[in-house]
């Protein structure tokens, strides 16, 4: 209780606790002697202090008010003072603001774009209660799977775990515009309830009609919506819309509804969904209706209300074990489901490239403040006397430490007013090389939180630079500093700049080593080998699409008819097409290809990608033929089942083996289903990596576009003249074959692969600018301390001179000087650097986050420049006339 | 018209806790805790003074000049001291303050027994 009295004296002045402090305990023992002891007596104690306190408080404090006015009178005073000051020193402000500046609009910069990817809510209704669900076969450990429509109405019908629950696959689909032009488009195939799982409700028109599990087992409804953008484009904003069709791969079909302008799909970049989707067609509203064991659909979940993601992984569990007893089709593969929140799942890619960024700008500010810092304190001690001055005539510590302190804010302000526009001019520049990766960058803007992060960056800042000269000028006595004549004070001082500098030498060889690395990764990622010859392809995709061209043997002659076609044309020196082009962005093939005679239940452990291709394609992609041969006209729909098959696959399934001429089970599309069909290995090719450079292939399985007709094309071509140079004939090749079909998605493969990397060249990019800007600041520093330094020991060195010392000795001590400040902070750094670089694993490729090479480079680096702002002042030093030096 | 300044001190009612403090010191000088227990005592109880409500209002009668803390020198010979208490007195402001302050109580209890509301003396 005792501690209660003790607590509650805090809350009076310091007049009133240095004179009553002994009494006013002695009274509350009195006190607690008047009351019974136990929880009653205690309960009242309190409750008198606690009333005696409220009362008495306001009193105690009354002439408060009336010192906070002069204070505050005074701080305006020091105000106007500092504001003079620092207006006589435009060099120091400007560098100190401009630095800082710089430091602030990195970090607003980089935390606007994190703002609008990470933090922003997504722009559905109730966004936080919206989940993805993915499917993980237990079986094969593969991950981030969609999942099957049977699926997708089991969950839907689990009591008390979704309001809502839909899903969505990605397309294409070609559609005749009014002037009869095809185009193709990227097209959604949903269940009718997907845009009412978002919350979305067309601008015009209206939604899928029903639910899942409606009653009613018609088929889909015939009826598309379509996008803002393709309102606007295709039917040139027609309000009447809604009365007309549109055709639709052949089919002419009624418009339900327009989408919201800028209504975007926002999921992970490995979803395979992209953001804008122009056709929106239904699945049927009986989703058992469809076949069972081919799974496809992106899963988006509305949690029922009060349901967490615990509670709701409990839940998605009961339905997988419950979906796994009842479809035997699922059982092999061990379908198991995860739920995510849609949000951070979305975004999970971007979120270690952004950490990445926040912490090198975070790195970048502390090291622009100790700049500042350093200079504020090499101002401070040169406005010793000054301060002296003041200080004997009256003024104290805290008053001219809130001198002090005003110019550090000032600057802070300034720094941040300009901070903020650099920031937001930052934001706009990194919006504009964005990475295709990242979801959501679109939504960049400088808004309120921005602003707030903005201000709480530069108030760090400002006690970061602050406190040093501050706590300089507040420690150096008055005795001291009117007695020396500066020189014998200035160890101490020079010191603690020289820890600042050792600490930005530090700094800067962290991020340059962190740059390096990413640098390294760049270059490893160019280099690494794709398994095929990118250069001079370019890469377009049509559609066959099945209603124009619903038999096999309609397709297959088409797309020899057009591989005929382009392979004559001059120019071209190969031409090929395949169900999945390298780095594109269609929604993978994958399933089970394992060898005669594999047991059921080890099946899975065959998971590979699926891709058709026409005969010409192995030779136009630049593949290697390993064993066997490539496919040849006569693999048609007559002939036998073949495969050619990938050297990962080949090593899983015929380890130590020649595979050719063996058979396995892979899935084949054929007649508008897939099915597992045997067939016989007629080549091993080398394995091709398609999703990224790091990314080895999983093994895949090539189907000849003869015996596996899918509905979409990409075609690669070869050029003499370059990706695309013989571009327009091909189109009028493609156009005489069939009126009807469109080309779309024109890329060099060259730029798919590097679109792979962008992500990563981002980051390397960033952190090397932020790199070289630290690395400029530190050389300032140093250069600024050595300056200092040596002008201090200007008498020294003429004296040196005199007793018989070269020039060159000179020279080299303060070198040495600087390179011993130098060496200390890359060592410093290096150790930091071993400790930080770990949180860049997963953006690195083919380079460990502790390469002792590229430490050592940075550290060259380093040394170099550390050396070159050293070498000007000692230069400076050398030319000291001994006999000026003395007399001054 | 003008005011005397007794008048304008005997027009200003002094607050409470001041009174008790007065009160307490008109008879004798007592130190802090002293006046607390005397106060207490007086009123039955019905007024305890907290401590700091207490040593809030000696520090501000001190600038007041409505008390005035003794030297051991004031205090007559004979009289029980403790040395490592500090005590109060009352000043002549003080005592003139309490006075009219108490005939300022006075004339309402006079009024009040008009009224009836107090028994007749």
């Amino acid at each position: 209780m005792r501690r209660l009295a003790r607590l509650l004296l805090l809350l009076y002045p310091k007049s009133f606790r240095a004179r009553f402090e002994a009494e006013f305990l002695e009274a509350f023992e009195w006190h607690r002697a008047r009351v019974p002891t136990g929880w009653e007596g205690r309960l009242r104690l309190t409750a008198l202090m606690l009333r005696d306190t409220l009362a008495a408080l306001p009193r105690a404090h009354s002439d408060g008010p009336r010192r906070m006015v002069h204070a505050a009178r005074g701080l305006v005073a020091d105000g106007r003072h500092a504001a003079r000051g620092l207006a006589r020193s435009p060099l120091f402000a400007w560098s100190a603001v401009a630095s800082l500046a710089l430091g602030i609009g990195a970090n607003t910069a980089v935390f606007s774009v994190a703002n609008a990817v990470l933090l922003q809510p997504l722009p559905y209704a109730d966004p936080g209660r919206l989940t993805i669900v993915w499917n993980h076969f237990t079986t094969s450990e593969q991950t981030r799977l969609p999942l099957a429509p049977v699926e997708v109405a089991e969950l839907a019908e689990e009591p008390g775990l979704f309001e809502s629950v839909g899903g969505v696959w990605a397309t294409s689909a070609t559609v005749t515009d009014p002037e009869g032009t095809r185009i193709q488009v990227p097209a959604a195939l949903v269940t009718p309830n997907f845009l009412g799982v978002l919350g979305i409700a067309p601008a015009l028109g209206r939604n899928f009609l029903s639910e899942l599990g409606n009653e009613r087992r018609d088929e889909a409804p015939q009826g598309v919506l379509i996008s803002h953008e393709l309102w606007r484009s295709t039917f040139t904003s027609d309000p009447a819309v809604l009365e007309r069709s549109l055709v639709v791969d052949g089919v002419s079909m009624p418009v339900l509804g327009v989408l919201p302008e800028g209504f975007r799909l926002i999921f992970p970049p490995d979803g395979s969904i992209p953001e804008r989707l122009d056709v929106y067609r239904s699945l049927p509203w009986n989703l058992r209706d469809l076949p069972v064991g081919i799974r496809y659909l992106r899963v988006v979940g509305r949690l029922a209300p009060g349901v967490d993601l615990r509670e709701g992984q409990v839940a998605v569990d009961a339905v997988s074990a419950r979906v796994r007893a009842s479809y035997p089709e699922i059982a092999s593969n061990g379908d198991s489901f995860s739920i995510h929140p849609l949000q951070a799942d979305a975004v999970r890619e971007a979120r270690p490239v952004l950490q990445v960024l926040l912490a090198a700008v975070g790195l970048f500010l502390l090291l622009a403040s100790a700049n500042v810092a350093s200079l504020a304190l090499a101002r401070a001690s040169a406005r010793t006397g000054e301060m002296a001055v003041r200080r004997s005539l009256g003024a104290s510590n805290g008053r001219i430490a809130g001198l002090v302190f005003w110019e550090s804010l000032l600057i802070g302000v300034a720094a941040a007013v300009i901070g903020l526009a650099v920031g937001s001019l930052g934001a706009d520049f990194l919006w504009s090389m964005r990475p295709e990766g990242i979801a959501r960058v679109d939504s960049v803007s400088v808004d309120g939180t921005v602003v707030l992060f903005t201000m709480g960056v530069s108030t760090l800042a400002v006690l970061l630079f602050g406190w040093a000269p501050v706590r300089w000028t507040a420690r150096s006595g008055v005795a001291t500093t009117l007695r020396s004549a500066g020189a014998r004070i200035v160890g101490a001082r020079t010191s603690a700049r020289e820890w600042i500098t050792v600490g930005q030498v530090a700094v800067s060889l962290v991020l340059l080593c962190g740059a390096g690395l990413l640098a390294r990764t760049l270059g490893e990622l160019s280099r690494a080998d794709v398994g095929f010859a990118p250069e001079r392809l370019v890469s377009f995709k049509v559609a066959l699409s099945e209603q124009l061209f619903p038999m096999d043997e309609e397709r297959w002659r088409i797309a020899s008819e057009i591989e005929r076609r382009v392979q004559a044309l001059p120019d071209v020196s190969a031409t090929g097409a395949t169900s999945h082009v390298p780095f594109g962005t269609w929604a993978n093939w994958s399933g089970a290809a394992a060898p005669d005679g594999t047991p059921e239940a080890e099946v899975e452990a065959f998971m590979v990608d699926h891709r058709s291709v026409t005969p010409g394609y192995f030779g136009a992609l630049g593949m290697t033929l390993e064993s066997g041969r490539f496919f040849s006209s006569t693999d048609d729909g007559a002939s036998e089942p073949v495969v050619v098959i990938d050297r990962v696959l080949a090593d899983r399934a015929f380890p130590g083996e020649d595979a050719v001429g063996r058979r396995i089970h892979p899935t084949r599309y054929r007649g508008g289903e897939f099915t597992p069909t045997p067939a016989t290995v007629i080549g091993v090719v080398g394995s091709v990596r398609d999703v990224s450079p790091s990314r080895p292939s999983r093994g895949q399985v090539f189907w000849p576009f003869a015996q596996s007709a899918r509905w979409e094309l990409t075609w690669v071509v070869r050029s003499q003249g370059g990706p695309g140079a013989s571009l327009e004939r091909v189109r009028e090749e493609i156009r005489a074959v069939s009126p009807d079909l469109a080309v779309a998605a024109v890329a060099p493969l060259e730029e798919l692969v590097r679109e792979a990397n962008a992500g990563t060249r981002f980051v390397a990019l960033l952190g090397g600018v932020f790199a070289l800007l630290a690395l400029g600041l530190a050389g300032l520093g140093l250069y600024g301390v050595i300056v200092y330094s040596s002008s201090i020991r200007t008498a020294e060195f003429g004296l040196r001179r005199v007793v018989g010392a070269r020039p060159r000795d000179i020279l080299s001590a303060v070198i040495v000087d600087g390179l011993r400040l130098g060496a200390l902070g890359t060592i410093f750094g290096i150790v930091a650097a071993m400790g930080l670089n770990r949180f860049l694993g997963s953006l690195l490729f083919g380079v460990s986050p502790t390469d002792a090479i590229t430490m050592l480079l940075a550290a060259g680096v380093l040394l170099a420049v550390m050396l070159f702002a050293s070498l000007v002042p000692a230069l400076r030093a050398m030319r000291v006339d001994p006999q000026v030096a003395m007399r001054g | 018209m003008a005011f005397s300044q007794e008048d304008t001190v005997t027009t200003r009612p002094l607050a409470s806790t001041n009174f008790y403090v007065l009160l307490a010191l008109a008879d004798r000088e007592r130190y802090g805790l002293d006046v607390a227990e005397d106060v207490a005592r007086r009123t039955n109880d019905a007024v305890v003074l907290g401590p700091g409500s207490l040593y809030n209002t000696i520090k501000k009668m001190l600038a007041e000049g409505l008390i005035e803390e003794t030297t051991p020198k004031d205090r007559g010979e004979g009289r029980e001291h403790d040395p490592r208490r500090r005590y109060y007195r009352i000043t002549r402001a003080g005592r003139a303050a309490l006075t009219s302050e108490a005939s300022r109580l006075a004339v309402l209890v006079e009024a009040a027994r008009d009224k009836k509301v107090l028994p007749a003396r």
